[in-house]
């Protein structure tokens, strides 16, 4: 059956896979999870909002070439509650809250994302 | 041998690694597990076989062809499967054939089998790992190598079975061949 190297080598694999499992959870912290709001205007980034530090019900301007447009935070999300834009595609997007998810005005110029180590969940699986 | 029997041969075995790769493309049962990339290898049998009756060039051509055409009749040709796909072959096949020649048959087929799923999880971590930019990705690892271990397994058990009541009609060249045989 199984030489002694293939022992070896199963056991290997185990005691590699156990120490990256020991790895992983031990490197990382709980401020690289931390999810951040991230919003840019006029393709600088203006602010980072770290996702607990956000408070419910506070409205910040975003100036962009056509005026300023509302953000508005909420309990871990947030949405543009105005834009001085013509369609108000961004204010539509309404709220976003996981990582990777993002609103665009793009006649204001302002981008808002949420970025963070977590995986976004998945749409789907192909294979 | 002659050149047209040892064509033949490699068409069937090519053919044959085609068909269980999209056969298992096709299982439903491994979606099920929280782990996308996670596949039994079946496809590898093939290869080992490739590599006990024909040799090392071969089986690396075999399995090589064999991620090709089976991308193609999946539909996944040149997508990111089909880079992961190719690069997962590349590697296990490249380990397995290495190691079948060097390792004096200190590995069995099992071990053999065990060290291809590895290096197929490793080398599509890799080439995962350049296109999205970020090595993070190798957190993943420690997960496809417990699962690479029951399948690499599973896979080596059936080559040793096939080989110890069939030579399916390969006349082995190959002494490591007959040598394997009697070890199992």
């Amino acid at each position: 059956m199984l030489t002694r190297h293939d022992k070896i080598l199963a056991i290997a694999i185990i005691l590699v896979a156990i120490l990256g499992f020991v790895f992983y959870t031990s490197f990382s912290g709980d401020e690289e999870r931390q999810n951040r709001i991230v919003i840019e205007a006029m393709g600088e980034v203006v602010q980072v909002i770290p996702m607990d530090q956000l408070e419910p019900g506070k409205e910040i301007p975003i100036t962009g070439p056509l005026g300023d447009s509302i953000l508005e935070m909420g309990e871990d999300k947030v949405r543009l509650v105005d834009s001085p834009c013509p369609d108000h595609l961004c204010v539509y997007m309404g709220w976003i809250s996981r990582p990777g998810e993002i609103i665009v005005c793009l006649p204001n110029m302002v981008m808002v994302r949420v970025e963070g180590e977590q995986e976004p969940e998945r749409d789907g699986i192909t294979r | 041998m002659s050149k047209t029997k040892k064509m033949v041969q490699l068409s069937l075995l090519v053919a044959v690694g085609i068909a269980l790769h999209v056969f298992e493309a096709m299982l439903p049962a491994l979606n099920v597990l929280p782990i996308p990339g996670a596949k039994l290898g079946l496809a590898n049998i093939v290869t080992l076989l490739t590599l006990v009756f024909l040799g090392y060039r071969e089986a690396l051509g075999v399995v090589l062809l064999r991620s090709l055409l089976a991308s193609l009749v999946a539909g996944t040709f040149l997508t990111t499967t089909f880079y992961l796909s190719f690069a997962g072959a590349l590697g296990s096949g490249l380990v397995m054939g290495l190691l079948y020649l060097f390792s004096r048959g200190r590995f069995s087929l099992v071990g053999i089998s065990i060290c291809g799923a590895v290096a197929h999880n490793v080398s599509q971590l890799l080439v995962a790992a350049l296109l999205i930019q970020q090595a993070g990705i190798f957190m993943y690892l420690p997960y496809l190598l417990l699962f690479a271990l029951p399948t690499g397994y599973f896979t080596g058990l059936v080559v040793r079975y096939l080989l110890r009541y069939s030579s399916l009609g390969f006349n082995t060249v190959d002494k490591r061949a007959s040598y394997n045989k009697s070890m199992n």
